[in-house]
């Protein structure tokens, strides 16, 4: 009824930040208390479904003091973090210019827009085989695949990215009397740089979801890695430990990321 | 005097300028300025003229083709006896939305100004922290745009116009934002830039008071499409002050100006009526 505050079961909008905050620690509670009853193990051997099918939260903690104290999963994370970050590198130093240069000159936009948009649309899962030919098994296919996972989004997001810098800051620098070179520097380039920092966001979220497809084959080392070998072995706690593992490094890395654009680019 | 007038480059020169702009999207472009001519002789002392109009009368775009960053459709510009083609180095437009960017800080901003003009970069920081004190933000070099008020963020822009000095400075409405107080001090502060400068000001506004404190000569725009109906010499000395507010003649050309506006509103529908292309 009243617009301020929305009803408990009303359409769209907000809940007030106290009751959606409530609700979303209860839903979080009420399925881990359904995974610790349905995984305890309250006789030897006796539980409702197997640490196999799914292992209880206290088998996933070991499981992980287990790739801790071997030290596979330290320098998983290490080889996995490096792997990407690797590839975001040249995800920015190519996607970067391409999409700044695709944004602000039209030619370069009508030759090459039909390549990139068709390539985004292919998974990269596609390349795997063609990547292997040409690249090989070795460490660089990894950092291909990733690449190529990513840089199309990047190249896209960067080109949409300048189109939005305001005209009115084109404007102005026009009749100050900036050169092409200088608008697209001084003033395309700055006033996307938000959003290119958010497609970088975007592209290093992807990143962590392909690491596994990418460590996953002929690879011997890495996150992804580590989860293939014990999947095979049917160490379900380990597979978790890996998942939980890449899911809380690509969450904080994300963290990061917004916390920088919060803090230094925000316009 | 006439014949010193013409003996020199005019500081600017439009005949006959037409421009159309479809009004609506999907629609045949409508006359937005229709045939203006402006002759407007240089001066030794400088000049200050006023384009005074109704809102979305065209004054903006008349003042886009004097800096050159809109082409008229038919007629020519020349400014300082240079045909204006593509954005003109001899003019700078304060434009009527802040525009100052925000990854820059303030001094940024007017230096970026003198930087695209090649000044070199002491001079450069000299001439941007000296113009920034000139418009009240001396305390404020550092900060970052989006950290200072409209009217601020507005003199910053003027600033950043006025430190490169050029011979012919557009300003769109330039102190619509401001509060009277700061208004009657930018107002001062602009008129003592340009006595030194001695180059050409044109400034548009809706304020008749404002043009007439400052002008030497108003022109007065139709509705749209912008057409020429008054042009008005301001018979006062200077320095103006304030008070000229209350003198009678002051009220007196404030009234014929009103009404002229008031005119000029009237005969809008019939102006759109005939405008169809
Ligand atoms: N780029 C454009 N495309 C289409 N229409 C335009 C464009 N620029 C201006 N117009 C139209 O031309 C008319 C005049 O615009 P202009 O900005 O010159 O008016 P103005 O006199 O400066 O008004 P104001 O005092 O409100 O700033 C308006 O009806 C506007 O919609
Ligand atoms: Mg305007």
């Amino acid at each position: 009824m009243s617009n301020q505050k929305q009803h408990l079961l009303g359409m769209r909008g907000a809940l007030s930040r106290r009751a959606d905050t409530t609700l979303s620690l209860l839903a979080l509670g009420i399925a881990f208390l359904v995974w610790f009853l349905v995984t305890y193990e309250y006789a030897p051997e006796k539980r409702l479904v197997t640490g196999l099918f799914l292992p209880s939260p206290i088998d996933i903690v070991h499981g992980t003091q287990n790739l801790f104290r071997t030290g596979e999963m330290p320098g998983a994370i290490w080889v996995s973090m490096w792997r990407i970050a690797q590839a975001m590198f040249y995800t920015i130093l190519v996607g970067v210019p391409v999409g700044v240069l695709m944004g602000s000159v039209p030619i370069i936009d009508a030759l090459l827009r039909k390549f990139v948009d068709g390539f985004k649309s292919v998974p990269p899962t596609a390349f795997i085989g063609l990547i292997i030919l040409w690249f090989g098994i070795e460490e660089r296919s990894k950092t291909v695949f990733l690449f190529l996972g990513a840089i199309f989004y990047m190249i896209l997001m960067t080109k949409n990215a300048i189109r939005n810098v305001p005209e009115s800051y084109v404007t102005v620098a026009t009749d100050i009397g900036a050169s092409r070179l200088q608008l697209i520097r001084s003033v395309l380039l700055p006033g996307a740089l938000p959003q290119i920092w958010d497609a970088i966001i975007v592209c290093s979220g992807l990143m962590w979801t392909y690491i596994i497809l990418a460590e996953w084959v002929n690879a011997s080392s890495g996150l992804g890695h580590t989860i293939s070998i014990a999947s095979r072995l049917n160490r379900s706690d380990e597979v978790f430990a890996g998942v939980i593992a890449i899911a809380i490094i690509s969450a904080s890395t994300d963290w990061v990321l917004r916390a920088i654009r919060r803090r230094f680019l925000n316009w | 005097m006439d014949e010193q007038k013409t003996a020199v480059t005019p500081f600017v020169e439009i005949r006959h300028v037409h421009k159309a702009f479809p009004i609506q999207p999907n629609t045949k472009p409508a006359p937005v300025v229709e045939d203006v001519s402006i002759l407007i002789p240089h001066q030794e002392e400088g000049e200050f003229v006023a384009f005074l109009g109704p809102s979305g009368c065209g004054k903006s775009t008349l003042l886009h083709m004097i800096s050159g960053l809109l082409s008229p459709d038919k007629g020519e510009v020349y400014a300082l006896g240079k045909q204006v083609s593509g954005p003109d180095p001899q003019s700078v437009t304060v434009q009527q939305a802040y525009t100052c960017f925000p990854w820059l800080t303030v001094l940024g901003n007017v230096e970026f100004g003198l930087k695209t003009h090649g000044v070199e970069a002491v001079e450069r920081r000299k001439l941007a922290t000296e113009y920034l004190h000139k418009v009240g933000l001396g305390d404020r070099l550092d900060a970052n745009p989006r950290q200072l008020s409209g009217g601020m963020q507005q003199r910053v822009a003027i600033a950043r116009t006025l430190a490169m000095r050029l011979p012919i400075v557009l300003m769109d409405e330039p102190f619509g934002a401001l509060d009277a107080q700061t208004r009657a001090d930018m107002q001062e502060t602009l008129l003592h830039l340009w006595q030194d400068e001695k180059n050409l000001v044109v400034f548009v506004t809706h304020d008749i008071s404002e043009a007439l404190l400052l002008a030497n000569r108003i022109i007065v725009f139709s509705a749209r499409p912008a057409r020429i109906i008054y042009d008005m010499l301001v018979p006062f000395e200077r320095p103006r002050p304030q008070s000229l507010l209350y003198d009678s003649q002051f009220l007196q050309l404030s009234q014929v100006l009103i009404g002229l506006l008031k005119h000029s509103e009237a005969t809008t529908s019939d102006n759109t009526s005939t405008s169809g292309n």
